[in-house]
Order: structure tokens, then sequence, then C-alpha cells
């Protein structure tokens, strides 16, 4: 059907499918900025204006577009810039990628709001208008401070509850870190420049699609791909028949991975429902599905293992075949009992000092897989390149890891494989998994055509890499006097059909939560990790931490009630503290700490003298609760990143990272460091990094998890400036013929102080002098890797409001207080806080992934499985309290993972002192209702 | 997403209703639901030149189009001189501006779906739907709500302007969810209706005499049935009818004080 449409003002005529939606035609024609989040209409990532009104181009056909006008944000450059430039103050773009989705409703929000030359809005309007704009990166907070900041410019008063702005007063004696600089992406993301990997791939792109198995276990008897590949427009199927025979893992993890070797691209066995059975790729989407459905299968159905209880021993085995192997002897495993991983460990006699307690509890925490929800769905796409090479574009954390993942899936060299991480809409540990980039790499292969694979949300749900299961047994015992004397913890851990990051996350359930205690005299951590018939689990912020710390915090509230004794109090006599190796903590020394202070502030922030432990106010119940947390920095020994440093020949910087920036704001974090240790501005250096990682490019960076980029590769640039100085000096004495040891330098010039007098050079001279030969080029990359894993600390208190009838709960405050060393980037610590807390506060009260009996998901949209919006989440207060990590970048640890550990336990200390306790997540309406009719 | 091979925008409703009798033809409202479908849909039929897009105003009733928007609900200043905020409560949590700026009345009405927060809302205001079936019938919304789906043509909803008091209450899980449970109750001169939708099955209504007694109120519960899906338990559902049903009541001052002892 031809339409003729206005877009951005200009005519536009074009003959459209009567069933094509408008978000399609958009972006067929360019215009990038919309963007897709979900397939159920709930994300908000696709608003553009239809004759002046937001719409979702999703579900909005191209042909009712005819004749009406469209507008996206590409047609409002000046508007994104004036509210894009709000954001970017707060910290609050982020990954950028529900940015123009956002922004375009805003300014829709405006125009509805002064329409009426009103000059109040309360905040409450601005999160209602907003509501249907989901954000996974920022918990919303540092948006409603941005647009309030951006209306007040309009002259319009804000009433109603704020987040009160808690930034740290700058450091004056520094010069560029704990300073909040814009990212310095911010402009380029919130004015919708197509930087994300959908946004780049070929126009020619094969489109690559899965058949998912309908069976949690099955065998594939028979399959018939001819009618399939007989369509017009098909490209190839594939099936186990076309893939490597050679086993690997697609856990981004360094080698020797400590996880076994046990899939295969496609295997004839299916192991949870969403396996994929086979990959198509064609023309466009419309052929792909319709070959998907022509494909003929015939399964013999297997009884699957589903119980993560039942696993261990089952006589049915997840994965019975021989040729699995592990690489690493650290991570010893035994298949044929369906257990990926087992251990123990103990530090003093755990059964001799609880024997001795005058209290001991024994409790069983469950939480559940939760989905990282990153905004941007897992999207790569493939090309090889002139040469011959593979070239592997993708949403990725792990850059340098998927090289290594993807040549060993396809059984070819390293050296044929190289991988471009662009702007990535989020991760939160997803994308730590090669989940999406075997798919068209493999089609590339075969076709040597460019292939795009982009997943549904469903997909992500399906076969992404969520959280782990975990059931926890926290035994933990204390004398009268308050001391905690023991702890014994026992993780069962379900890493689902394939091992991937099993065997570690389960290791930090038991030494992230064991260790906030320490020094205590005993403790014993053991844990089985078993597989079972559901999407294999991944890596998500905290990975296991999270877990491990919901147990202990809510069994540390559980002793103190039985002790009479306020957890608080309790908690202030056994902490963590500063001082030698802890035993639970791979015997690391602690050399920097304010957990004490965090404790104290958190209690004052939310008033707990005054308010703990529950009020009744009108039928309802007013409770708090807290809890404490840490995390590491990096992986101690294990952890590598190097950077590169130039001096350019205009005396500027440029500094080329491998660092993997998911949205965090990394590059600009780590441009700090660059800048503050080179006694410049960081707009003096160009960050290569920013238009994408390119492994044959960048220096090695294992890549964004572990915490690790400001800790581990911010020393690594750190070190590499400090060497670039040192060079600079050499090549400036030589040029001004002086001595090294006379050669001072400012940032700007270089001074010598000879005998015969002064003598300078300006930084630019030497830039110039070094493109000009008379000197040499300078440039210093070095690597760092740390032997220990400094922890950051923090401390959560909320407030709740309990309506009794219901089981509602609603959060009405959450303090956060951080200890994460030297906060580089306040601004970006504070919005990673604000956004871990309400990930947190999601995972806690809704995030609840069920399955039907035979292991089918069941919250697999944004329709069931609900994340926070940003009317949810009350108030949310971060505070940072500083300390100073000596082995970090001018005293930093991390941030980006602990931020999500308090929610859950502090949540349930809460309900706790309501009235309800309750020991599994997300603890949802019906369940407290259900505990309070039991209690009655 | 479903597959359309053609798409009209016919202009007689005798020619909309020929159309869309045959199968694999579907009328097309705001798309929000449609579009998650797997149909193969052959002509996808838009109601434009019916002009269903608004909200008339008379003295005894406010009709509404079948095309108007859930957005000019909420915005209608005619339903809030009636109603106050009613549809706004109803309304306002259904997942974001974008969304009910094309999301229709009219598509709501003829899904039917038992989370609808629309039909919950309309029902126990004596609402009629008006369709076309090969001849324009209006039915009350309470009894179109349990019809079975037969091809009709939706084309508006008749409120009549008989209301005093209305309330309106729902639980979710997160503020744009859909509802674990609705409920919601008008007063006119001389009846009260009570509709629970979300049971999970569609909204039923009920007239019940008022002011109540609590103890009778929560007798009223009985009258309804509830069951078990992903979102909630029967039995949480028939907790939460009960706490809404006093909740609301109380809110609309027709809570009768207990004279028994006890």
């Amino acid at each position: 059907m031809k339409i003729t449409v206005t877009i951005n003002n200009q005519l536009l005529e074009r003959d459209v499918a009567p069933d094509l939606m408008l978000i399609d035609f958009l972006r067929e024609n360019g215009y990038l900025s919309v963007k897709r989040g979900c397939e159920t209409t709930n994300c908000g990532l696709c608003t553009v204006h239809l004759d002046g009104q937001s719409v979702l181009s999703c579900s909005v056909l191209a042909v009712r577009a005819h004749e009406k006008s469209i507008t996206t944000l590409e047609g409002l450059q000046k508007e994104a810039e004036a509210i894009g430039d709000f954001i970017a103050k707060e910290g609050a773009d982020q990954c950028g990628y529900c940015s123009p989705g956002l922004i375009m409703n805003i300014i829709s929000m405006e125009r509805d709001f002064l329409k009426d030359n009103r000059n109040e809005i309360d905040a409450q309007e601005i999160k209602t208008y907003l509501a249907g704009n989901l954000c996974r990166c920022t918990g919303y907070m540092g948006h409603l401070r941005a647009i309030a900041n951006y209306l007040r410019t309009k002259g319009v008063k804000i009433t109603g509850s704020l987040p009160e702005n808690t930034a740290l007063e700058p450091d004056k004696a520094l010069r560029s870190v704990v300073k909040s600089p814009i990212k310095k992406d911010s402009k380029a993301l919130t004015s919708g420049k197509p930087v994300y990997t959908d946004d780049l791939a070929p126009k020619n792109a094969l489109i690559v699609k899965l058949l998912p198995s309908p069976y949690a276990s099955a065998l594939i008897e028979s399959i018939d791909t001819s009618k399939a590949l007989a369509l017009p427009g098909i490209a190839c199927v594939l099936t186990y028949k076309d893939v490597p025979n050679k086993r690997f893992t697609t856990a981004c993890q360094a080698y020797p991975e400590p996880s076994l070797y046990d899939r295969l691209i496609l295997e004839n066995r299916l192991r949870y429902v969403g396996d994929p059975v086979a990959i198509v790729a064609g023309e466009n989407e419309k052929v792909v599905e319709k070959a998907l459905k022509l494909i003929k299968v015939n399964y013999q159905v297997l009884t699957p293992v589903l119980d993560v209880n039942t696993s261990k021993d089952n006589k049915i085995l997840v994965h019975p075949e021989e040729d699995t192997v592990g690489h690493n002897d650290f991570f010893p495993s035994d298949i044929k009992r369906n257990l990926v991983f087992s251990g123990s460990e103990e530090h003093g006699n755990v059964e001799a000092e609880l024997k001795g307690c005058d209290y001991v509890i024994e409790r069983t925490y469950h939480t559940l897989q939760n989905s990282q929800t990153a905004m941007e769905p897992f999207t790569t796409f493939t090309n090889l390149d002139p040469y011959g090479r593979l070239v592997i574009t993708s949403s990725t954390q792990t850059p340098f890891h998927i090289r290594r993942i993807i040549a060993n899936a396809l059984d070819i060299p390293k050296s044929q494989v190289k991988v471009i991480k662009p702007r990535i809409g989020g991760g939160f540990g997803s994308k730590q998994t090669s989940v999406s980039e075997m798919y068209p790499a493999i089609v590339t292969l075969k076709t040597g055509r460019p292939a795009k694979i982009f997943y549904t949300r469903k997909e992500c749900f399906e076969i992404g890499s969520p959280r782990h299961e975990m059931k926890i047994t926290v035994k933990i015992g204390a004398t009268k006097d308050g001391k905690i004397k023991a702890i014994d913890l026992y993780t069962l851990s379900n890493t689902g059909a394939y091992n991937e990051h099993g065997s570690c996350t389960v290791g930090l359930s038991g030494t992230k939560s064991l260790s906030l205690y320490g020094r205590i005299p005993a403790q014993k951590f053991s844990f089985d990790v078993v597989y079972t018939n559901k999407v294999s689990s991944g890596a998500y912020r905290g990975f296991g931490a999270t877990q491990g710390i919901f147990a202990v915090e809510s069994a540390i509230d559980e002793l103190a009630k039985e002790m009479s004794i306020a957890p608080d109090v309790l908690r202030e006599n056994n902490m963590l503290t500063l001082g030698g190796g802890v035993p639970m903590y791979y015997n690391e020394p602690i050399n920097s700490s304010s957990l004490d202070k965090c404790l104290e502030k958190a209690k004052t922030l939310i008033n707990w003298e005054e308010k703990y432990p529950a009020k009744e106010i009108n039928g309802k119940i007013r409770a708090v609760g807290l809890s404490m947390a840490m995390q590491g920095s990096g992986i101690t020994g294990i952890d590598a990143a190097s950077a590169e440093v130039k001096l350019t020949d205009h005396g500027k910087y440029l500094l080329n990272l491998g660092a993997a920036d998911i949205g965090t704001g990394a590059d600009t974090i780590l441009a700090q460091i660059a800048a503050e240790t080179l006694m410049c501005d960081i707009e003096d250096i160009v960050v290569s990094s920013l238009s994408g990682v390119d492994t044959d490019i960048a220096p090695y960076d294992a890549g964004a998890y572990a915490s690790s980029t400001t800790y581990i590769t911010g020393m690594a640039v750190f070190k590499s400036c400090e060497a670039l100085l040192a060079h600079m000096v050499g090549q400036a004495a030589k040029k001004m013929e002086v001595k090294e040891a006379e050669v001072d330098f400012d940032g700007k010039s270089f001074i010598a102080k000879t005998p015969e007098g002064e003598k300078q050079l300006s930084l630019f001279e030497l830039g110039y002098e070094s493109g000009g030969g008379s000197i040499e080029v300078m440039n210093a990359s070095k690597s760092h890797s740390s032997p220990v894993s400094p922890p950051p600390f923090m401390v959560g208190a909320v407030e709740i409001e309990l309506d009794p009838n219901t089981g509602k709960v609603e959060i009405l405050d959450y303090v956060g207080v951080l200890d994460c060393g030297t906060p580089i980037n306040p601004n970006l610590v504070r919005i990673q806080a604000e956004g871990g807390i309400a990930q947190g506060i999601g995972m806690a009260l809704y995030e609840d992934v069920r399955y039907d009996k035979k292991g089918k998901m069941l919250n697999n949209t944004f329709m069931t499985y609900k994340i926070p919006t940003r009317l949810d989440l009350g108030t949310v207060r971060v505070y940072i309290e500083p300390s100073y990590e000596p082995t970090g970048p001018f005293g930093a640890k991390s941030a980006g993972e602990i931020v999500i550990n308090n929610p859950s336990p502090a949540i349930a200390n809460a309900l706790a002192n309501a009235g309800v306790r309750l020991r599994s997540l997300p603890m949802t309406p019906e369940k407290i209702l259900a505990e309070l009719k039991k209690n009655k | 997403m479903f597959t359309a091979k053609e798409y009209l925008s016919p202009k007689s409703l005798e020619e909309i209703y020929t159309l869309n009798k045959k199968r694999p033809n579907a009328i097309a409202g705001g798309l929000m639901w449609l579009k998650q479908s797997h149909k193969n849909i052959n002509t996808l039929i838009d109601l434009t030149h019916l002009k269903l897009e608004e909200i008339q105003d008379s003295p005894d009733y406010i009709e509404l189009g079948a095309y108007v928007t859930l957005s000019q609900l909420i915005n209608s200043k005619e339903l809030y001189d009636v109603f106050g905020n009613y549809f706004e409560a109803a309304i306002k949590p259904i997942v974001g501006v974008q969304f009910r700026n094309t999301a229709t009345l009219g598509g709501s009405v003829y899904a039917r779906y038992g989370f609808s927060d629309i039909i919950t809302a309309l029902a126990p205001l004596n609402a009629q739907v008006k369709i076309y079936d090969g001849e324009e019938k209006l039915l009350p919304i309470s009894e179109y709500a349990q019809r079975k789906k037969q091809r009709e043509v939706v084309l508006s909803v008749i409120i009549p302007k008989e209301n005093q008091a209305s309330i309106y209450k729902s639980i979710r899980l997160t503020a744009t969810d859909f509802p674990l449970l609705n409920l919601a109750i008008s007063k006119s001169k001389d009846k009260t209706f009570l509709s629970i939708g979300a049971r999970p099955m569609i909204t039923k209504t009920l007239e019940i005499s008022t002011p109540i007694k609590k103890s009778e109120a929560e007798k009223l519960v009985d009258n309804f049935n509830f069951g078990s899906n992903l979102r909630a338990s029967e039995e949480y559902r028939r907790d939460i009818a009960k706490a809404l049903l006093l909740e609301a009541l109380t809110e609309l001052k027709l809570i009768l004080a207990e004279t028994e002892d006890n």
C-alpha cells in the first residue's frame, strides 16, 4: 500500500505491507533512535510522536500513519540536547538505550503540562506520566532529579517528594577524580545516535532465528528441514548435523575456564525448553518465521530433572555424554551425579563453637532465578572481512572472551576471529555469557554472508542467562553477651542445563556473606551445584553474593530476635573490621572499610531509633529493616587488564582501552583516572573505546565483570600514564638537552631548572616534535592484576508500609550508604547504586521466574515478569561514605555489583519487624498475606 | 506478530460487518493485543469511516465511540463532571501514556479480557454497549461481558448519568501491571452495583443494598467465584476481594455500624 507520511517535517512516500509496524518502517528508513525492547507494548523504548502525541511505534501500523505527521528524536535534536544535558549531569543517561523513548515522552509531557500555562507540577505527576518508560540502569531517581531541574528552567515549580541531592562535595585537592563530569558518550546517547549493535548491522545481513525445543528433555529422532530450505529467501537451515562436534562453554571466564566444556552449538540432545533445535537464516524476518514452522522434528521426549532438590544423584542424568570435559582442576565435577561442582571449607571448629553457644538457629532460604532484563536484548551481527576473517559485532561485556569462545565453538583458529563491542544497552552480567554470538557466526561461516540475530524479549527470558536459583541453609550461634561464635552455611545451587557460571557464583554465596562476619571464631561453607533441565544460569550483578547475603543477613535478624537483642547492635558487635587476613575471604587483609560508619549513617538517615521495629498507622504497619553487604573488586590474581596511552602529535592524549563500558560510564571514569595522572582535563583525552572496542586493536581486558573495571583497569590506566609521563620527561630532557632529573612537568609544560637557567618546552611542542622525528613517539602500555580483591561495603535501610488486609508492601524510603573507597565519579557511583537498589527491590518483591510442571517458563515477557517502574520505588537515597583503598587507583574500590545485595534482606527484615518472616523470594503480597493468616 | 494481506477502511457499517464475518479477517482497534497474536489475517478492517472517535454528551447519558482511546477517557471533561476521578483510577495504571494514547475502548470491550479494567469500571454504571450484528442492538455491558464473541462490531458504550458515588479499586504487583483483582462500586439514586473482575474471570456484577453492615458486606464476596492463574491464587483473590470491598464501602461511607452485641 502506498502511504505518504511526514517524518520530522519531511514528506516521505513509500509502499508498505499492510502488516508493517511503524517501528519497523521507521528503522528501515533510517530513524534508528527508535528502539525495540519488548514485543508486548510494555517498555516504552519505541515511543515516537504521531500527530504530536506519544505512541508506541511497535503497535501502530505504518498504514495508519498515512497523511499523518511522525516525529522521532532525530527531528527534536534541540530539545534532546536540552533535556539530555540535565539527564547527563545526573549520570542518569547510563546505557542510553531507553533514552530516546524517554526523552520523546518527556517532550510530550512538557507540552501536555505546560499547555495550560501551569506553573506548578507535582513530582508524582511526572512519575505517572513517564511510568510507561522502563529503565533498568538508573533506578529512576536521577531521571526525576534531571526532569525537575529541566522543568525549573521553564519557570515551573516542582512540588511533592523529590529525591534529595546526595552528591558528594568535590575534593579540591584533586583535579579530575572525585568529580562528576558528564559521560563522554552522553550527547551521542541522549540524542539517539545509532551506536548500538542493531543500529550498525549491514542492511543486507541475513536474519537469523532459532527453533526452540518444546521439551525440557528430549532427543531429536529425526529432523527434516527440506521444506524450510525450499522456501525462496532462506539461505540456510542448520541442525546438529551441521555444527562442529567439539564441546565448549559459553561462560565468559579467563582460560582455563572453571566451566566444563559441556555444550555444542546444536545437539541432538535438548536440555531445556528453548534449547535451540535448529538455526534458520533468511533474507527477512517474515520468511525466517515461516521457515521455522516448516521444520519437521520427531522428538523422543525424556523425563526431565526439574527440581534442584532431587537432581544430585538422580538416576536421570542431564549430561550423560562422555565427551564433556573440564579444563580447570580447581573446579572438579562429577556429572554422572548431576553434580557440576561441590566442596567445603572450614575455618576454626564450627561444631565445637556451636556447642558453646547460648543461642543457635538454623534456617533455610530460597532465591529464584532472576532475569537481568538489560533494555537492549542480546544482539549480534557477523561478517567475513575481505581477508576471510570472521568479524563479530556484539552486545557483549567481554569482547576478548567472546573471541576465544566463538573460535572454540566453530573450531577455527582464534586468530581468525575479531570482536567489536559497540555501545551496549545494559548488561548486568547477562552479557558475560556468550548467549547470541555463535548463531550468526556459524551462519556467516556457512554462507559467507553477513548475518544478524536480535533476540525477542521472550528469548531473552527463555534462553538468556538468569541468576542462579539457590537454597541456602544457615546455622548460626551466639553467646549471651552478643558475640556470634560460628556460622555454618550450605548452598545448593541450580546451574540449569549447562555449567557456565555455576561453579563460580556458588563460591560468592559463602565467601561474600560469611566474611561480613569474617572475624568470628569459626565458619564453614559447603556447597553443591547441580544440573537441571532449565535454562542455564549465568552472571547477574552480585553473582551469588546476592543470594548468600539474603540468607545470612536474614538469619542475623532471626538470631537477634531469638536473643532479644537489636539487630543493629548484633551487627555492630560482630561485623568485619580492618586488619589482617580474613580466613573466609581467601585470607586477604581488609585495608579499607567504613562499614561501621555506613551502618551508623544508614540508621541515622532512616531514623532507626524512632522507627524500629514497627508502628501501626491508619490500619497499616510501618516497619524498618536493615542489612549489610559486601562484594569484591575484581577476581584475585585472575582478572587482568591493560591500557595504552599515547601522546598525540598535537600534544593531547589518546587512551586506548579494551575495557567494556556497558553503560556504566567506565570509559569516562577511566579517562578521569588518566586525566588525574597526566594532570590534564578529560577533554584532552580521546578514549578509543568510546567508538568501540576492537580486539585487534585494543589492549587486552578481561571485560566488564566481577566489579573489576574501575579497580583493575583503572590501575592499568594509572600505571600506563605514569609510564608515559616518564617517557615524556625523558624525551623532553633530550629535546631541551638537559638531564632528566632536572625536568619538571606540570601537565602543560616541561620546565628544566639547570645551572644555566630555566628551560621550557610545552606539551604541544613535545607532541609535534615526536611527529617530526627529532624525538621518539611516546606511548606506554601497562597491565594490571591484583593479588587482593578489596571488598566494597554497603548498608541498606528501608522503611516499608504493609497493608495487613492485602499483603501489599510499599517502599516508603530506602537509604543506601556505600563504601566504594574513593568514588572516582560520585554521580556515576550514585546512579549505579540507585539502579542496583531498584533491581534489588524488584528481586525482593515481585521478580518471579516460574515454570510449569513440564519445565516451561511461565514468566517470559514484561507482561508477566514485572520489573519496577518509576512508581514502585518510593524514594531511594544513596550516600557515599568513602574509605581509601591503598591498592586501588586513587583509593578506589568497586561499586557496580554490591548495590543489588541489600534490598532483599533489608526488606525481609522490615517485613519481619512488621510481623511476617519470609524466607523465599520474591515476597509477593500473596505470600505475605498467607503468612499473616497463619500467624493469626 | 500477526500477518495481514490487506488493510481496508470500508465506508459502510454493513460492509464492515460482512467483511468481518469471514474468519481470517479482523477489526483493527488499537492493536495493542492483536499485534501480540500470531494470527494469519486476511483483511484488517479499519473503522475510521464510522467516526467512532468521539465522546458525545447528552443530558441523560454520555456516549463513547468504540475508537475513543483510553487517554480520552481519562481526559474527558464530560466523564469527569459525572464520575470525578473514577475513570482515572481505573485506567491510569494501564501500562503508560503511550499505550493509552492508541488503545481503544472498543478493543477492550469487544475482547472481554478477564483482567479488563475497562469492563469492571463500566459494569456497575449501568452502561450499555451498542453493537451491530446485522442490526444495531443495545446490551447492558454486564450482560455483554458474559456473552461469547460473535464477530459483532462494537460501535459505542453508553453510560447513563445516574451515578451519585462510585469508586474503583485494584491490586497490582507493580504500578502499571495487570490487576490481580479489580473491584468497582457505583451507587445511583436507588441502586448500588458491585462489580468484581480479574478473578481472573471477566467482571461479574451484582446489585447490592447499601448501606450495609460489615459482616454482611463480607458475605457478598461469596456471590463471586474466583480462580487461580499465574498472577494469584483463588484463595488470595477471595481474600483481597473482601479487603477491597470493605475499603471501598468504607470510603463511600456505605458501612453501617453493627448493632448487635458481639
